[in-house]
């Protein structure tokens, strides 16, 4: 089996030559993983040392943060491995000597790969054990064996992935240049063309779901897409999911480098590519791409006039869709011109272009046919088995993940009946396609004789909540969805100010909270708290095992509808302050400037206002009227329900805009209102408010 | 036994090796020579299994080449374009053979290290092109091959050197069977180490002959006649080249010399002299009349 499969020889060379790239590596993120650890102790240390309740909690070191300085491992050094290790295919005397060794080529392949890998391995093992051993010295920072093992097996997936990418690019052509040229296009392109297709059909039929497909395509299918998200701010989750899919594509990649690395001549180095039609198809891709964009730019020039012809951008659209295609053309040649260096080799690809015209034209064509066919769908309700709620907009992130785990299809043909109308009349353009504020944005997915259509179709509030009151109902919430019992990972935001609480008020808080909610069987009703009404979010973070996500964040809201809770959040938070006294408090100051949130309740409606106040305002004293009224009409400190008002406030100094005042800096409030009074006080709030809507 | 049967290769329409065919016993040094172009490093490199042919077929030993390892660690190749790893002393190549040639002789690099006088610690990059020439040798026939190929042989190597490679190969055929390929446009280092030679042109085996029967079928004729006489004269001879200055003229031609003499005695010259030919002269005639032929007066009009 001696050089069959493997040479041991060659990988000791290829070893070898990786040596300097490898130690580098090493050394480089051996650095960051003392570096980010310290600097996260640092600064969190130092945010935290006046929170008893934090400080005596060493703070979890987020694995993102290693990743992120993983993907130098990734991004830089794998690419930099392999163009090292396989350089030898760009010279024809390297080639040529490599060729001409006793070692078959796959065997080549291999044992080269192998030395990459090998490197690649110790670039995260050793690191690794120096972040281990960092986050066991530091106070403010620890990092448990699960994370460390989830940030080795990412970028090891990351790694696999990219190795497999550069060794098809690597073997498909045969300088330096084009390595690197072919080996993007293929880690980028199919990507870039997913996103072009899935907004191109999500922004012509616009009642068609894409958002879904491609989330689940960047952040759960794939490490280094997931890593982009992740700095673009979206949190999400890191797990096993995108391991198993990066190493899986980065698998298919090397074997598919393989087969090529066993076909590609030795006579390739030096060449562009592999082959003239291997020329052909790669200077064909980046153009194809771009000229998809402009037919899709084109394809919303037609539908928007068909639409909506006074909408002033149709033309722009137009405009885009011909930049694109002339961009599609000069990119065409461009690659020929950069990667062949010969202006024949320029000219010679004239012959294919009309290939690239056609891609092009087929593609406008078949998108054309696959929007017409997603709007042409209508619900018919004789033949609907079902209607599922996939996906409700307003639902925070993380409690998705809850949401999916239910049984949300509706069999009730008044239900289905309903929605079928809604969407019906959307897809006929009857209505307008955005959201009102009485309506919210829902993913549908509609069981129609043998097929499963998913919509997007806006359904008004009053119905969503009959619907969500059925789907809990029937599967029985509180069974399923308690609360975890109070942990040190369980915080309160306030959402506005700074009212720090201790620890034993915030388990009081969670544990009123718990309680509340289990009595009332309403967990699904608090989670969907339009985010206006919420005057603190409690959030638990809750760990789950390696499988799925490696940390939840449930974000509770407490509003109305959680009174009790309310109440003694009003009690420990509001400080013994009222609305007079935060008055008087910005009224004595020359510079000060206050929010201010009021929840009107009534026994027909609740309503938002959000007032802005600072010192000289014109009407400060309406305010006061609003606080004599509380004092005349009302009791404070009863529970959030119909004939309360519910507010909270706080003011800071204008030209310090993260300095509070203290004393009377902040106050919330829960007071109920006789009918006469709540008429008086919603009539200032009408006058001096904003609503949030 | 090398043995080539149709042997095409072809590079964007260009045919590079057009229907070759020969044979090649063990243990023989076999030279190739041609001009630039006629295909000597592309069929050297087709024979040591680096291209794969388009048509026709190469084995070794009755095995083919191309992907065989079997086969390729019993040879060593040293191209015209020699190839070191980045930076590295002939110690860090040694390491490499070894590691991919089973039948390195490590003694044998040392001592022919010390032979040829090269520090094998030094980096390769600061050795002169004959050196560096001189340590691709050292370490191909350090693989202990069965067969070796060497491409533009002598490139390089001054007089003294050449001696010693040519000592070297020499022996390994004595001692070892070794089968050399070899190609040189030195005609005169080819005479003198080569039992047979070929003649590559455009992509062709124009010949392959014995050194020796190529020397004695090849003949210069010097002749003059009283009369007046043209090339006219000699038609029946297999004539390569005919030139003539006042009554004598000089013809190149082929065949068996005792018949031709004797065919040219009976034409009653007034001048007869019967000349061998070096191989240079042999190769240069014979690519004359290929067509390969440059008129050296053509640079004296330069600047005119």
């Amino acid at each position: 089996m001696k050089n069959r499969v493997f040479s041991s020889g060659l990988f000791w060379e290829a070893f070898r030559q990786l040596k300097i790239v490898g130690i580098l590596g090493c050394v480089i993120y051996v650095f960051l993983c003392i570096f980010v650890p310290t600097g996260i102790n640092i600064s969190e240390s130092a945010y935290y040392v006046n929170v008893g309740r934090y400080a005596s909690d060493a703070l979890e070191f987020m694995p993102e943060e290693m990743l992120l300085a993983g993907i130098f491992i990734s991004l830089i050094f794998v690419p930099v491995m392999m163009l090292v290790a396989f350089q030898f295919l760009n010279k024809r005397n390297s080639c040529d000597f490599y060729h001409a060794i006793p070692v078959k080529r796959l065997p080549m392949y291999m044992s080269i790969l192998l030395a990459v890998l090998v490197w690649t391995l110790m670039m995260i093992l050793i690191p690794a054990a120096v972040l281990g051993i960092m986050c066991g010295a530091l106070p403010y920072v620890h990092v448990t064996a699960r994370s460390l093992l989830l940030v080795g097996l990412n970028v090891l997936a990351a790694a696999v992935f990219v190795m497999g990418v550069f060794s098809i690019g690597i073997a498909l052509s045969g300088t330096l240049f084009t390595n690197i040229l072919v080996s993007l296009i293929i880690m980028l392109i199919p990507r870039l063309l997913f996103i072009a297709y899935m907004t191109i059909i999500g922004n012509v039929a616009v009642y068609y779901p894409v958002d879904g497909m491609l989330e689940l395509f960047f952040s759960k299918t794939n490490v280094i897409s997931r890593l982009i998200v992740f700095m673009t701010g979206y949190e999400g989750e890191l797990g096993l999911t995108t391991v198993f899919f990066s190493a899986a594509e980065g698998i298919i990649y090397l074997v598919v480098g393989g087969v090529v690395f066993n076909h590609r001549k030795s006579e390739t180095a030096q060449k562009p590519s592999l082959t003239n039609r291997v020329q052909i198809i790669l200077r064909m891709i980046p153009a194809y791409l771009c000229g998809t964009v402009g037919a899709g730019f084109l394809l919303y020039y037609f539908n928007y006039r068909k639409y909506y012809v006074s909408v002033y951008y149709e033309k722009e659209y137009l405009f885009f869709g011909i930049v694109f295609m002339a961009v599609s053309i000069l990119l065409y040649f461009i690659y020929e011109l950069l990667t062949a260096r010969k202006w024949r080799a320029v000219l010679k690809s004239f012959k294919q272009l009309p290939v690239l015209v056609v891609l092009v034209a087929a593609t406008f064509f078949v998108l054309k046919f696959v929007t017409y066919r997603i709007e042409a769908y209508r619900i018919d309700t004789d033949e609907v088995k079902y209607i599922e709620i996939k996906e409700i907009s307003y639902l925070s992130e993380d409690f998705e993940k809850e949401w999916d785990k239910l049984d949300r299809k509706i069999y009730d043909s008044e239900y289905i009946d309903k929605i079928a109308d809604i969407y019906n009349k959307q897809a006929d353009r009857t209505e307008d396609s955005y959201t009102t504020a009485d309506e919210t944005q829902c993913e549908i997915s509609v069981k129609q004789g043998g097929a499963v259509y998913n919509r997007i179709v806006y359904i008004p509030d009053y119905l969503l909540s009959d619907i969500i009151d059925m789907i809990d109902e029937h599967n029985g919430w509180t069974a399923g969805m308690k609360l975890p019992e109070y942990s040190a990972g369980i915080y309160l935001d306030m959402n506005m100010g700074e009212a720090e609480l201790s620890g034993s008020q915030t388990e009081q808080l969670y544990n009123c909270l718990k309680r509340e909610i289990e009595e009332n069987n309403n967990l699904m009703n608090v989670f969907m708290t339009d985010w206006e009404y919420e005057i603190a979010t409690m959030y638990v973070n809750q760990r789950l095992d390696l499988r799925d996500s490696y940390y939840l964040t449930y974000g509770i809201p407490i509003s109305y509808k959680t009174p009790e809770t309310l109440g003694l959040l009003s009690d420990f938070a509001g400080g013994g302050e009222n609305l007079e006294d935060f008055i008087t408090a910005i009224g004595e100051c020359d510079n000060a400037n206050g929010e201010m949130t009021i929840n009107v309740i009534t026994k027909d409606e609740i309503e938002a206002f959000w007032v802005n106040i600072y010192s000289g305002d014109d009407v400060l004293g309406r305010y006061a009227e609003l606080a004599e009224i509380l004092d005349k009409y009302g009791q404070k400190g009863c529970a959030a329900g119909a004939g309360t008002v519910i507010m909270k406030g706080y003011v800071y100094l204008e030209d310090y805009d993260d300095y509070y005042l203290t004393g009377s800096d902040y106050f919330y409030e829960v007071y109920s209102l006789s009918d006469e009074g709540m008429e008086l006080f919603k009539e200032i709030c009408t006058e001096i408010g904003e609503y949030w809507d | 036994m090398i043995s080539v049967e149709g042997l095409t290769k072809t590079f964007d329409g260009y045919k590079a090796i057009d229907n070759v065919s020969c044979k090649i016993p063990e243990g023989c040094i076999y030279g190739m020579v041609g001009s630039n172009g006629a295909g000597k490093s592309t069929f050297l490199r087709i024979l040591t299994g680096i291209y794969k042919a388009d048509a026709g077929s190469v084995s070794i030993d009755g095995k083919p080449v191309y992907e065989n390892p079997d086969i390729k660690k019993n040879m060593a190749f040293v191209p015209d374009d020699l190839y070191f790893v980045n930076n590295s002393s002939m110690n860090r190549m040694k390491k490499f053979y070894a590691g991919v040639y089973e039948n390195f002789d490590r003694k044998r690099f040392d001592f022919l290290c010390s032979a040829f006088k090269l520090d094998p610690s030094k980096s390769v990059s600061t050795f002169s092109k004959g050196m560096r020439r001189q340590a691709a040798i050292i370490l191909a026939v350090s693989t202990r091959p069965k067969y070796l190929f060497l491409d533009e042989t002598f490139d390089g190597l001054d007089p003294v050197m050449r001696s010693l490679v040519k000592s070297l190969v020499c022996k390994d055929v004595e001692e070892r069977k070794t089968t050399v390929i070899m190609t040189s446009h030195s005609l005169r280092e080819l005479e003198d180490t080569c039992d047979q030679l070929a003649l590559l042109h455009k992509g062709g085996l124009i010949f392959e002959s014995d050194i020796a029967n190529l020397k004695t079928s090849l003949f210069k004729v010097q002749i003059a006649f009283v009369e007046a006489y043209d090339k006219s004269r000699f038609e029946g001879f297999d004539m390569l080249h005919f030139s003539k200055s006042g009554s004598v003229s000089n013809i190149i031609t082929r065949g068996d010399r005792a018949e031709v003499e004797e065919r040219l005695k009976g034409m009653r010259p007034a001048i007869l002299d019967i000349l061998p030919l070096s191989l240079e002269e042999v190769f240069t005639y014979e690519m004359e009349a290929l067509g390969y032929v440059f008129d050296t007066g053509i640079l004296e009009k330069e600047g005119e």
